[in-house]
């Protein structure tokens, strides 16, 4: 399709018109900017097709407040050598006109044409909508959408795969699609997503499992049951035997006669009993004479070892006896030693003690007589200090008075000053013998008088001369005086004294009466430290204790001595020495003492012993039971030597018959009998459970249960088979149908892969652009260097899903154009979000395009484009005034 | 005398490869057939009527089934003597210990449990029996026929169960074995045999009377009573079978190569009634529409005869081009059933088969000029 000639009349801005005559084939570059129509060009392209001429939803297409304009496009185009005219106008005049060649087409039959031969459709009713554009809709990108494809291509693909398929030639199944939904539907009715069974199949596997695992039951059921029809059988026959041979009465009569023959033996055994019984008896009898024999033998020899032990004992005593005199002559001697040690002891003794107590007597008189004197001492020295203390008594003055009368007797000299500083000094110079009486006094001759308070001076007949001091403060002085005054007389009356002079004089004599005190009390406690009573205490105990030496003294009476007295030590080591010798001597008396004793002892039991033997040996009795011991010795050895062998004899006898194997044959025919009747009677027992066991079993029909539940696991199985094989059926179909339905796809679609990888290389050298079932573009594989990057369409950028957009509607332009389709691209403003690099590339894949289709550009940065090879027209250039 | 020989009823017996309702009228008719043998024992006046073994299908039977069987009996008030076989021998404790002990027995029926001479003096005979005691035995049970004494005036009449040696096929149901000259050695006049379900003379005073009522797909004449004649000892019997047997099992093994194929076989089955019991097994090839075609054949047969069995699974579908082209598999889908022809073509692949089935009747379905009733997947 090539537009020759576009003219646009009263279209928005365009109110006078706006005729280009001169596209291109290829590529046509137009320029403005923003607002000089560009957008309104394309509009009017679009209104001119999509558009329906009646219709009244194009009031866009008005000129700004012109409302009763007509809008009026004019479109010259040529498809396949086939000039095309078409003349739209809209509301006031619509109307459509279309000549093509010769024909002459109006109204919506032009209309339609221009639907059918571009490849989209009209609205039913209104504004030409998205979904209405088809391949136009592809081809003819508005401003800003040129990164969205999907939808477009959605609305277009029904388009594109006619296109597709004339290419190929190739058919599409009409129904495919859904037999493939109705195969997959059916399968997943059976099957799980990975071909478990489910369902109804599912269902049917259990039931048959099931079914199978019943009559498997059943199966063991029967067996058991024909396993018991058997045993049952073996046992009413065994029951039967019994019952006919009685086998217990056989074993009954063998035990029996086992028990007879034992008789027999027992007889024999009783007698070979007594016999050895006897051996017994008289064995123990000889054993018996034969030992009290050899006791008579024993005694023999033991008289003569006695008589020995006699003498020997004998000899022992003699020994003792001798040595016990020697022993109690040597205790008299020493026992007179002893006795004269002791009295030199004594009188040695009693001398030493006289001279002690005559040492102690004179030491005592000494220390009594100094304790005399002290004692005189003290109590003078006692004396004198009680008539101190009564001197000091009398003459205690309280040290306060004395310092209180010195304070007042200062006071009242100083007060006494400061009133004579003050006072009025009069000057009495009187004549002889007048006496003046004046202030209390009587003054006579010269005298001066010191006036410390007003005083009148009586001057007979004359009158009184008033006469006061002019000192202020005299008369508080006076009073002051006077209190003093009164103080002093106060103390001095308390102290008992006449002046202050006295009281001082008292104070030192009762110092010095103090200082003699303390001086009394030291020479005091020299003599008695410890006090006057504790010193005659002292004195009186070495009195007693005097007294009592002397009592002691005179009670001693020592006797006249030799005067040759030994001394007291040597008189004790010599009585110590005495008695020591003693005492050992009498330890050595009495142990041979004892040892006499014993011997003697021994002495008189082995005569006695000695005595007793003979004398049983010698009985006449004895004599004749040993005679008769010897002659029992010989009968019992010759009834021995005919018991013995007799006892071997019946012994053999008896060992040969086994009377414990007859024994245990009596006691194993006995239990096999029992043992017998005890299996008679439990077999009876089980039969009878058995028939009860095997008729409740019978009872239950078994087996036609059994063949029931076959029929209904043959059912089971028929149906799990065909239900298999249905599953299995369809997840083959399912496989193939997907499989020859996804070749198909790839085989379509390859065209279209073709133009797409042919642009593609110019973007994005090695990359490849995966088309999706509606033929829109999918993953993005691209790789740089040993980097690989695949991304789905949506997750690109804006800017490369513009750039893949528009090679994709490229593309698509290729295919259609081969499949004989008219194709017209319009890009109003595109590829403004690519960089430069993309940009150039962009360029290039325009430029190959535009070798086979016409494209218009619209752009409002004419710089961008100036490397097309065309020239970028400005639009102004083709308006045309009225 | 005069007495009716039949065997192996088999009461109990149960169909598995039928549908259940069709089964259980199998069985129920063994049921009817013996009150039909009872009848006419009756209209006959036969002096007694000899089971020779297998009365039972098992030992276990339901009390129910027991009572019923011998309820069956009652058309016929004189003596029945039954026989033990290998599926009711008579074992310490069996089905027929079952049968006393519910006091089902009736007083006309003889139990023959035990090896016994059983006289029927004024009828002219006597009965000698060979139960099976043991499920099984390889000893000759009627040897003892031979040195049994019996009155030279009375017919001898043999009652036993087994397979006559040398004679049956190997497909006998036990080993029990008879010797082929018993009745010579024996001295018998008949020999009432039990085991072989189809009807068998063996020689003239050797007879298998067969099941009275078939119970397998073996076309060996089953389904009868012999009527047993005999004016005396030494005399040979006359025997007449009788057909009481209401089912017909018939089995139809058809190839199919050409269309026409599929016209012979719908002729056959239209022959049959509701007495038929039909084992259809169809191989071979079709195209979609003979397919269809079977299918709808075996359905109508299924409502004709009593009890069917049908087996196609090795009949392959083969749609042809204009099949193809018939149900409009265009693209892809044309692929696929080429693909699916190849499979089929390349082997035994029932799984292709199924799935070319399934999307023939998918692609039918959407159809608006599909044969009414078209096979549903």
């Amino acid at each position: 399709m090539k537009l020759t000639r576009l003219r646009i009349e009263q279209i928005r801005q365009f109110r006078t018109p706006l005729e280009i005559d001169s596209f291109a084939p290829g590529l046509n570059i137009f320029s403005g900017p923003n607002e000089s129509g560009k957008s309104t060009i394309v509009r009017a392209i679009r209104a001119a097709f999509f558009e329906r001429f009646k219709t009244q939803k194009v009031l866009d297409l008005l000129p700004w407040g012109d409302s009763a304009a007509t809008p009026h496009i004019e479109l010259d185009f040529e498809i396949g050598g086939v000039r095309h005219e078409l003349n739209k106008s809209f509301l006031k005049s619509a109307r459509c006109d279309l000549r093509k060649g010769a024909q002459h087409l109006t109204g919506e039959e032009a209309e339609h044409y221009l639907g059918q031969l571009l490849g989209f459709e009209f609205a039913a009713k209104g504004e030409s909508k998205e979904q209405h554009w088809g391949i136009p809709g592809l081809l003819w990108i508005e401003q800003g959408s040129g990164q969205e494809i999907h939808q477009a291509v959605t609305f277009a693909t029904d388009h594109l795969r006619s296109a597709l398929q004339e290419e190929l030639g190739a058919i599409t199944s009409s129904s495919g699609d859904e037999i493939l939904d109705a195969v997959q539907r059916w399968r997943a009715e059976l099957l799980t997503a990975t071909g478990k069974p489910r369902g109804p199949l599912a269902d049917s596997l259990r039931q048959r499992d099931d079914l199978a695992e019943v009559i498997r039951d059943l199966d063991v059921q029967i067996a058991t049951y024909r396993q018991q029809v058997d045993q049952l059988s073996a046992w009413q026959q065994e029951h039967a035997r019994d019952e006919r041979d009685r086998p217990w009465e056989r074993l009954d009569q063998q035990r029996t006669d086992a028990a007879a023959k034992r008789a027999q033996l027992a007889e024999q055994e009783r007698s070979l009993m007594a016999d050895r019984q006897r051996l017994v008896d008289v064995e123990a009898q000889q054993a018996f004479v034969e030992e009290r024999l050899a006791e008579i033998e024993r005694s023999r020899q033991d008289l003569a070892r006695r008589a020995v032990a006699q003498t020997e004992a004998e000899a022992v005593l003699t020994s003792a006896r001798a040595q016990a005199q020697q022993l109690v002559t040597r205790q008299t001697e020493l026992a007179a030693v002893v006795h004269s040690a002791r009295t030199t002891h004594e009188l040695a003794r009693q001398i030493a003690d006289q001279q002690r107590l005559t040492d102690q007597i004179k030491e005592v008189t000494t220390r009594q007589s100094l304790l005399a004197e002290q004692v005189a001492t003290a109590e003078r020295l006692h004396q004198e200090q009680a008539q101190r203390r009564a001197q000091a008594q009398a003459l205690t003055i309280a040290a306060a008075d004395l310092d209180g009368l010195r304070v007042c007797q200062q006071s009242l000299r100083e007060n006494v000053i400061r009133q004579e500083a003050g006072a009025t000094r009069l000057e009495f110079d009187l004549q002889a013998g007048v006496a003046v009486d004046f202030d209390g006094r009587t003054f006579m001759g010269a005298t001066p008088h010191l006036l410390v308070r007003p005083a009148e001076l009586n001057l007979p007949d004359v009158g009184r001369i008033r006469i006061a001091p002019g000192g202020a403060d005299l008369s508080r002085l006076t009073q002051e005086a006077a209190a003093l005054t009164e103080d002093m007389q106060r103390l001095l009356h308390r102290m008992d004294v006449a002046s202050l002079e006295a009281a001082e004089q008292r104070h030192l004599a009762f110092q010095r009466l103090q200082q003699d005190l303390q001086e009394g009390t030291h020479a005091l406690d020299r003599v008695a430290p410890k006090g006057l009573d504790a010193l005659k205490i002292a004195h009186e105990e070495e009195r007693v204790h005097l007294t009592e030496l002397q009592a002691a003294l005179q009670r001693i009476t020592v006797p006249t001595t030799d005067g040759t007295t030994a001394a007291l030590d040597e008189a004790k080591r010599v009585l110590d020495q005495a008695l020591s010798d003693q005492a050992e001597l009498r330890d050595q008396a009495e142990e041979a003492m004892r040892h006499r004793a014993v011997a003697q002892a021994r002495w008189e039991a082995a005569q006695q012993e000695c005595a007793n033997v003979r004398s049983l040996l010698d009985d006449p009795a004895e004599q004749q039971r040993v005679q008769s011991a010897h002659r029992r010795l010989i009968e019992a050895r010759a009834e021995v030597s005919v018991l013995c062998p007799r006892i071997l004899a019946q012994q053999t006898a008896l060992d040969e018959a086994r009377p414990d194997v007859l024994d245990q044959d009596i006691e194993r025919f006995r239990l096999s009998a029992m043992q017998v009747r005890q299996q008679y009677d439990e077999r009876k027992k089980w039969i009878h459970q058995c028939q009860g066991q095997l008729q409740a079993a019978g009872a239950q029909g078994l087996e036609e249960h059994r063949d029931t539940q076959i029929i209904a696991h043959e059912a089971a199985v028929r149906r799990f088979d065909e239900l298999e094989r249905r599953a299995n059926a369809l997840d083959l179909l399912l496989q193939l149908l997907e499989a020859k339905r996804s070749a198909l796809t790839l085989r379509l679609q390859a065209p279209l892969q073709r133009h797409l990888d042919h642009y593609l290389q110019l973007l994005f050298p090695g990359a490849t652009l995966v088309i999706e079932d509606d033929l829109s573009p999918g993953l993005l594989a691209r790789s740089n260097g040993r980097v690989h990057d695949s991304a789905p369409y949506d997750t690109l950028s804006f800017g490369a899903r513009e750039q893949i957009g528009l090679i994709s509607r490229l593309a698509y332009a290729d295919l259609l154009k081969e499949a004989g389709r008219p194709t017209l691209i319009i890009l109003d403003d595109v590829l403004v979000h690519s960089d430069p690099v993309r940009l150039a590339q962009m360029k290039r894949v325009l430029f190959d395009a535009a070798k086979r289709h016409q494209i218009l550009l619209f752009t409002c940065r004419p710089a961008d484009w100036v490397d097309m090879g065309v020239a970028v027209r400005p639009l102004d250039q083709f308006r045309r005034s009225v | 005398m005069k007495i009716l020989h039949t065997a192996d009823w088999q009461i109990g017996r149960q169909y598995s490869r039928f549908d259940s309702e069709d089964g259980a009228q199998l069985a129920a008719e063994r049921y009817r057939v013996v009150e039909r043998i009872a009848q006419l024992a009756q209209d006959r006046q036969v002096d007694a009527v000899l089971v020779s073994g297998d009365v039972f299908d098992s030992q276990t039977l339901k009390n129910l089934s027991i009572r019923r069987l011998f309820n069956s009996l009652s058309g016929y008030t004189g003596p029945w003597i039954l026989l033990p076989g290998n599926h009711d021998a008579a074992l310490a404790e069996s089905i027929w210990t079952q049968a006393r002990r519910l006091n089902a027995v009736p007083l006309n029926v003889h139990l023959a449990l035990e090896p016994e001479i059983i006289p029927f003096v004024e009828a002219g005979f006597v009965v000698l029996t060979a139960p099976l005691t043991q499920r099984h035995t390889f000893a000759d049970l009627t040897a003892w026929f031979d040195t049994a004494e019996t009155p030279a005036d009375l017919v001898r009449i043999g009652l036993a169960h087994g397979s006559v040696q040398g004679v049956l096929a190997d497909d006998v149901d036990s080993p029990n074995p008879i010797a082929a000259n018993r009745v010579q050695t024996a001295r018998l006049d008949y020999l009432a045999l039990g085991d072989w379900h189809g009807l068998k003379s063996i020689d003239p005073r050797t007879w298998y009377s067969g099941t009275p009522e078939q119970d397998r797909f073996k076309d060996n004449d089953a389904g009868h009573v012999l009527e047993v004649e005999i004016a005396g000892t030494g005399v040979e019997p006359i025997v007449t079978p009788h057909r009481l047997g209401r089912f017909r099992w018939q089995t139809r093994q058809t190839v199919l190569s050409v269309a026409s194929d599929l016209d012979q076989l719908a002729q056959d089955l239209a022959l049959l009634g509701e007495d038929d019991v039909l084992d259809l097994q169809v191989s071979g090839y079709a195209d979609l529409a003979g397919r269809h075609r079977l299918l709808q054949l075996a359905d109508a047969t299924a409502a004709q005869v009593r009890a069917m069995s049908v087996d196609i699974a090795s009949l392959n579908v083969l749609p042809t081009d204009a099949d193809v082209v018939a149900l409009n598999a265009d693209g892809y889908l044309a692929e696929v059933i080429t693909d699916l022809r190849e499979r089929q073509a390349g082997g035994e692949d029932a799984v292709a088969r199924e799935a070319l089935t399934i999307l023939a009747g998918l692609l039918m379905d959407r159809q608006p000029q599909a044969p009414e009733g078209a096979p549903s997947p």
